[in-house]
């Protein structure tokens, strides 16, 4: 079976303020899209929408996962269905170590019965994917033995999202830019590594306001978004024209 | 005889046959006791204060067959025939096992009592200028006329003991005044671990009140290095004040650990005097409070010794009703002249109902030091949980995982790696169980 994630006429609030005014988007195992547009015009509210974040309000519409509506699943459950945000701007978690962390992530995910903690993968397993993974992204085993982004430079925080993303192995994931505080070659280091992981079994969503990234990764669908909406979709010639006459042109409307 | 008076003062130094310059120093104190006020603390209300321990009825003397240990504590105890024990049931000693290397060392390790019977010469200068005045302190005054067990550790210049030294206390019957003074003295270049542990049997619901009250002072000769730690997860019937002062002589080192999670009230006043030039103290203090549970918490570094250092890391988690309290103070004397100092005071509040206040005080009486301080007290992010459950974890994993994470970032300043993973072992424990 082939996952597709289908955001329907999506419509968030947060905080009282209406933010997303009717979204429709649609991604499918496999498929590379970029979502691109201008700073607060709904970028990451998406995101976080659709992974369920409890401060972003759905006050119509729906999320659909494989036929299901999952818009009232908690962030845990849906990352359990295969759902992935790397995180615009990664949070400190002190004092837990990302090892030990990347472990209980990974039993909640993988083991058969889904109960953190308990019983879960052996970890001579988990252990050799870890090491796996490491080794494909290029980080030095030593980074695991640090303190889950504590102390981490902007860079570190954006490897430690994608080497997360390696290890939960997501069917389908968004990652609400990625490239950005990156210098060209950790921009380089990550969309390699975004690059190996993808493939037929990983649906990406990359959502950024650079051209940049998209000259290392090759996205089937560009969308941008304006106020709250997508008001084009195209492929990857709407990015050069992005990259060319700015976001200027779009405020017309579709 | 049950009740704590002047007459259980001359019972004790009859009973355990005291010489006079002890039972001078013991009535003196009681007098002390009777004539100083009430410490004024903002914590102590209804319940938590002396007056909420009945000494009419506590049973403070050591009862002449010694009580047993409980089964269910033999596991924490782990005896082992490489650490020195010192291990006290109620009142009573049950036993002192020093281990082998103690005697090849020629390191005194014993009770409070033989002690004065058989070190008179070692011990009596400590009595006579002690580190703690009784003056000071209400409830010193008290520990000094009534102490009734406690550890004299010496160890001799230049010897290294490999093995920590225990003092294990149990309370096992219900309104036991339980008083220890422990004198801890390390001779130049010496070296030693010391562990306080204290423990309840099961009597958690019980409402009939046990007091403890310990003084810790510990005398640091030139280049000396002490680890100390102070772990108790007493039951919650129980009152705890706590004294401990290091006098720190020059190039000293002096790392402190507490961690109280048991008791209904728990005061601990913990200073480091650093005299000697080059002296560093550093206290670690982590409390994991909850239901009704007060802590009231003071920690003091005074750097009177010339490019002295000393950090306190105070870190508390609080759930439920529980509240904590933590007073640290940085006093830099005139002639702390390039002293370095650090204070941090970090709370996690787990319930809406749970308290806890950060109270830093800097006194600084010379230019050339350094000397900084951060305090916070929050709640658990929010974006924290949400960040943790986009990767698998349930809301409860969530929260364990950020509170054990906070634990840790004090945990981490603990220098030996056994300790701290007997103190994390006891921070779990405290938290699997709930309560
Ligand atoms: N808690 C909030 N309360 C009020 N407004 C909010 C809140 N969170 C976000 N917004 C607003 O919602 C709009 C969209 O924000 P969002 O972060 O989704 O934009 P974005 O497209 O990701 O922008 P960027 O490119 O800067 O990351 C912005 O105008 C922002 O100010
Ligand atoms: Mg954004």
């Amino acid at each position: 079976m082939v996952y597709e994630l289908e955001v329907k006429d999506l419509h968030v609030s947060v905080d009282g303020k209406q933010i997303l005014k009717g979204v429709n988007f649609k991604v499918k195992q496999g498929e590379i899209h970029a979502i691109m547009g201008p700073n607060g015009s709904g970028k990451s509210t998406l995101a976080y929408t659709i992974m369920g974040h409890p401060r972003y309000k759905i006050n119509n519409g729906e999320i659909i996962l494989n036929g299901e509506s999952i818009g009232g699943l908690t962030a845990d459950k849906r990352a359990r269905k295969g759902l992935f945000l790397a995180f615009q701007y990664p949070v400190t978690v002190s004092g837990v170590n990302l090892t030990s962390f990347l472990r209980s992530s990974y039993d909640s995910i993988h083991s058969p019965n889904g109960t953190p903690g308990k019983g879960g993968v052996p970890f001579i397993q988990f252990k050799r994917t870890l090491d796996q993974k490491l080794n494909l992204l290029q980080i030095d085993p030593s980074f695991t033995s640090r303190y889950l982004n504590e102390g981490f430079s902007g860079g570190e925080k954006k490897k430690c999202e994608i080497l997360q993303m390696a290890m939960l192995e997501p069917r389908i994931a968004v990652l609400d830019e990625t490239d950005t505080g990156l210098d060209i070659d950790a921009l380089k280091v990550v969309a390699e590594g975004v690059n190996k992981l993808a493939g037929p079994d990983l649906g990406v969503a990359i959502i950024t306001h650079y051209q940049r990234i998209l000259r290392y990764i090759s996205p089937q669908f560009v969308h941008v978004m304006f106020e709250g909406k997508i008001v084009h979709s195209g492929g990857k010639e709407l990015a050069d024209q992005l990259e060319e006459k700015g976001y200027g042109w779009i405020k017309g409307g579709a | 005889m049950a009740g704590v008076s002047r007459e259980t003062v001359k019972e004790l130094i009859k009973l355990r046959s005291e010489p006079d310059w002890l039972a001078e120093i013991r009535l003196k104190a009681w007098e002390t006791f009777e004539k100083t006020p009430l410490e004024q603390s903002s914590m102590y209300v209804r319940h938590t204060d002396l007056r909420s321990v009945d000494l009419k009825t506590l049973e403070a003397l050591p009862s002449p067959r010694s009580s047993n240990l409980p089964a269910e504590l033999e596991t924490y105890i782990k005896e082992s025939s490489e650490s020195s024990l010192h291990l006290q049931v109620d009142s009573s000693l049950a036993k002192v096992s020093p281990a082998a290397e103690l005697a090849r060392k020629k390191v005194i390790f014993t009770d409070i009592s033989t002690a004065i019977k058989q070190h008179r010469d070692l011990i009596e200068p400590y009595f006579r200028n002690r580190a703690i005045k009784a003056e000071e302190d209400k409830l010193v005054a008290l520990n000094t006329a009534l102490f009734a067990n406690g550890v004299f550790l010496y160890v001799p210049n230049d010897v290294h003991l490999e093995a920590p030294t225990r003092s294990v206390k149990v309370l096992n019957k219900l309104g036991v005044g339980m008083f220890n003074l422990s004198i801890i003295v390390m001779g130049n270049g010496s070296k030693a671990t010391f562990v306080e542990e204290g423990y309840s049997g099961d009597h958690q619901t019980n409402k009939i009140q046990s007091l403890q009250s310990n003084v810790l002072e510990i005398h640091l000769g030139e280049g000396a290095e002490l680890n100390t730690a102070d772990i108790q997860s007493f039951s919650n019937n129980v009152v705890i004040f706590t004294n401990r002062r290091a006098l720190s002589g020059r190039d000293s080192n002096l790392n402190w650990v507490a961690c109280p999670l048991g008791g209904q009230f728990t005061r601990a006043n913990t200073s480091a005097i650093l005299d000697g030039p080059g002296a560093n103290a550093q206290q670690v203090e982590v409390v994991f409070g909850s239901g009704e549970q007060q802590f009231d918490l003071a920690s003091t570094l005074s750097h009177i010794g010339q490019h002295t250092t000393g950090d306190i890391y105070s870190t508390g988690v609080f759930k439920d009703k529980s509240k904590g309290m933590f007073k640290g103070m940085i006093k830099i004397g005139k002639t702390g002249i390039g002293s370095n100092s650090f204070l941090s005071e970090h709370s996690l509040l787990l319930n809406p109902q749970a308290r806890a206040d950060a109270i830093p005080a800097l006194e600084i009486e010379t230019n050339d030091v350094k000397c900084s301080h951060s305090a916070s007290v929050a709640q658990i992010d929010e974006e924290q949980i949400f960040y943790l459950m986009t990767r698998g974890l349930d809301e409860q994993t969530a929260r364990s995982v950020i509170v054990k994470g906070f634990f840790e970032s004090a945990l981490r300043k603990v220098q030996l790696p056994d300790l701290k993973e007997r103190v994390a072992g006891f921070l779990d424990e405290k938290w699997e169980r709930g309560r």
